[in-house]
């Protein structure tokens, strides 16, 4: 874990006469954006409720202020950026009574850092992306949504019909290369985008206080870590609740359709040679500069 | 032109203690959307300033709230739909104080009808077809850049930016690029008879938006009594507006942006080949005889 500023001058939302700060959860989809959400929750001042995929609405944002920028004019530009602040304050700010004795207000949804949002604390988490992109296949098997290629949908179909058979036959879940290379690609680019965030707010070009995670070291050290998410938010650590199953919060307890896949380094079941040229091929720089791996000969 | 209500009730914006009412301009590009927005500048209650291209956020809105009432809620979806109307109403209020004596607020935007905020006043403006992809062209032409794709085009970009005179001394060549006229025509009728369905919901009563239908035709044809008629319908007194004239921009025919004179009626006819009619044909002409600027396909 990294943290590159501790926070107490986080941008507020005011409800019903009192003030919450805000914060966001961070990182690739699969990488524990929800397990950080249900340790962050053990805090008594902490409210992290669901994921509001702000990302969508900025985009729309984004295109507006880009378009007013090139014709009506900045001002309404400037007009339009922090309109869109206020949108996500006040989405947010109807999610406050579940936990109205929170001082803090959090959203977790497993996206991109991004800088329409200056000062917000960001939890930002990144995992193996061979571990991820086990998990994100897993996860889209199971998922109520046909996949748009016949043979990767009768894929999907043989798993629903028989939910043990990447137990019994661990290889089928990444068989289908151009579909487990739309996973690797994903995790991919969107990790190095925060990447380039980081060197963005270490060279004071963003001011967003940072804290980074690794998933294998929250896997190594729950409390160690949620203890620094805590601190971070200028909280204290001893106010939270014990780790336990019935949160969510152990280690290893998001269980997928009874595969216990929110595991450390569990793409070793998974993987062929095939799968994991994909990879190198993909994302096997980024592994290395990640340090998850020294070269490319695993 | 037709009225459907008049709007004397309208969604509001409030700004340093005054109020005011809000209106939308709306119609395919070039169809005459920053003309009637001169037209209505000229009364001195009517403060509508630039296109705001709403539609940009509203894509984004849309795919927020759709994604949240699958997803974290329906009380975030409907959260968001107030900011939608509150970022509209933020934005066009940063352009009060361009004319801070106005009562009425508008955006002129070439887009489609959206009911993204009812109650609010909308004049919207409908050209022949033809004219329009016309119009679109020779715009295009003089910007250098086509939403058709300038690497489809480069050749016939490429011909214009080395002689301006090419399309008056050579009207044809205007047209002759069966892509661009195929997706001109073909992006004309997709907003058009959106519209068109659109007009239909507000008449059924389905959708609650006080509506002024203009024809860009009538417009040129009877300029003040087609103004007058949108003053009207504002519930303003038409003649507190100032004449139309050449330095407002506001006569007919005046050059419509860039520079170009083609704010003409019927223009397409110094241009089209029967080519390029044929395709038009393909692409818009059913739409071109339910709107009655054709009685059938055999123009």
């Amino acid at each position: 874990m990294q943290s590159t500023t501790a926070t107490t001058l986080a941008p507020t939302i005011e409800h019903d006469g009192q003030t919450h700060r805000l914060f966001f959860v961070r990182g690739r989809m699969r990488s524990g954006t929800n397990w950080i959400c249900n340790l962050l929750n053990l805090h008594p001042q902490i409210n992290c409720q669901g994921e509001f995929h702000f990302e969508k609405l900025l985009e729309g944002f984004q295109r507006f202020v880009e378009g007013a920028k090139g014709g009506i004019g900045s001002d309404i530009a400037d007009a339009g950026r922090a309109c869109y602040q206020d949108a996500v304050k006040h989405c947010m700010s109807v999610r406050i009574d579940r936990k109205p004795g929170a001082s803090w207000v959090g959203d977790r949804s497993p996206s991109r850092i991004d800088d329409w949002f200056p000062g917000v604390p960001v939890i930002h988490t990144i995992r193996d992306g061979r571990d991820a992109a086990v998990s994100w296949a897993l996860h889209r098997a199971g998922m109520d949504r046909v996949l748009p290629n016949p043979e990767q949908e009768s894929w999907r179909q043989a798993f629903i019909t028989d939910p043990m058979l990447f137990d019994r036959e661990p290889t089928k879940l990444v068989e289908h290369e151009s579909y487990i290379r739309v996973g690797i690609r994903n995790w991919r680019d969107q990790v190095l985008d925060d990447l380039e965030t980081f060197k963005r707010i270490e060279r004071g070009e963003l001011d967003i206080p940072l804290f980074k995670v690794r998933y294998e070291e929250l896997h190594n050290d729950p409390e160690g870590m949620r203890r620094g998410m805590y601190e971070f938010l200028g909280l204290d650590p001893d106010e939270a609740l014990p780790l336990s199953p019935k949160t969510g919060t152990v280690p290893g307890v998001s269980k997928y359709k009874g595969n216990g896949k929110a595991q450390v380094g569990s793409w070793r079941e998974f993987f062929t040679d095939e799968a994991k040229q994909w990879f190198k091929e993909d994302a096997g720089e980024l592994l290395i500069e990640l340090g998850y791996e020294s070269d490319m000969s695993w | 032109m037709s009225t459907e209500v008049t709007a004397i009730q309208t969604p509001t914006i409030e700004h340093e203690g005054r109020k005011y009412r809000m209106l939308f301009v709306r119609g395919r590009m070039r169809s005459g959307t920053n003309w009637i927005g001169r037209l209505l500048n000229l009364h001195p209650q009517i403060n509508c300033q630039g296109e705001f291209h709403f539609e940009k956020l509203h894509t984004g809105f849309e795919n927020f709230t759709e994604g949240a009432r699958n997803g974290i809620g329906r009380d975030v979806a409907d959260a968001a739909e107030h900011c939608y109307q509150s970022t509209v109403k933020r934005c066009m209020s940063a352009r009060i104080t361009d004319k801070p004596g106005a009562t009425i607020v508008g955006d002129r935007t070439a887009a489609p009808l959206d009911d993204r905020f009812p109650g609010v006043p909308v004049i919207h403006t409908t050209r022949d077809g033809r004219d329009a992809v016309t119009s679109w062209l020779l715009h295009t032409a003089v910007r250098g850049v086509s939403s058709y794709g300038n690497a489809g085009c480069e050749g016939w970009l490429g011909a214009y930016a080395a002689d301006h005179q090419l399309f008056e001394r050579e009207p044809h060549r205007l047209v002759e690029h069966e892509g661009l006229v195929r997706h001109a025509a073909m992006r004309w009728n997709k907003q058009v008879k959106a519209d068109m369905d659109f007009i239909a919901r507000i008449n059924s009563g389905e959708i609650d938006i006080p509506l002024f239908a203009v024809r860009y035709e009538d417009l040129h044809a009877d300029t003040d009594g087609v103004r007058r008629g949108m003053y009207g319908f504002l519930g303003l007194d038409p003649d507190a507006a100032l004449p139309l004239s050449e330095e407002s921009g506001t006569l007919p025919g005046a050059p419509a942006g860039l520079g170009i004179g083609k704010g003409d009626v019927g223009s397409w006819e110094a241009y089209f080949t029967d080519e390029s009619k044929q395709w038009f044909l393909e692409e818009a002409g059913e739409t071109l005889v339910e709107l009655g600027y054709t009685e059938d396909m055999s123009w």
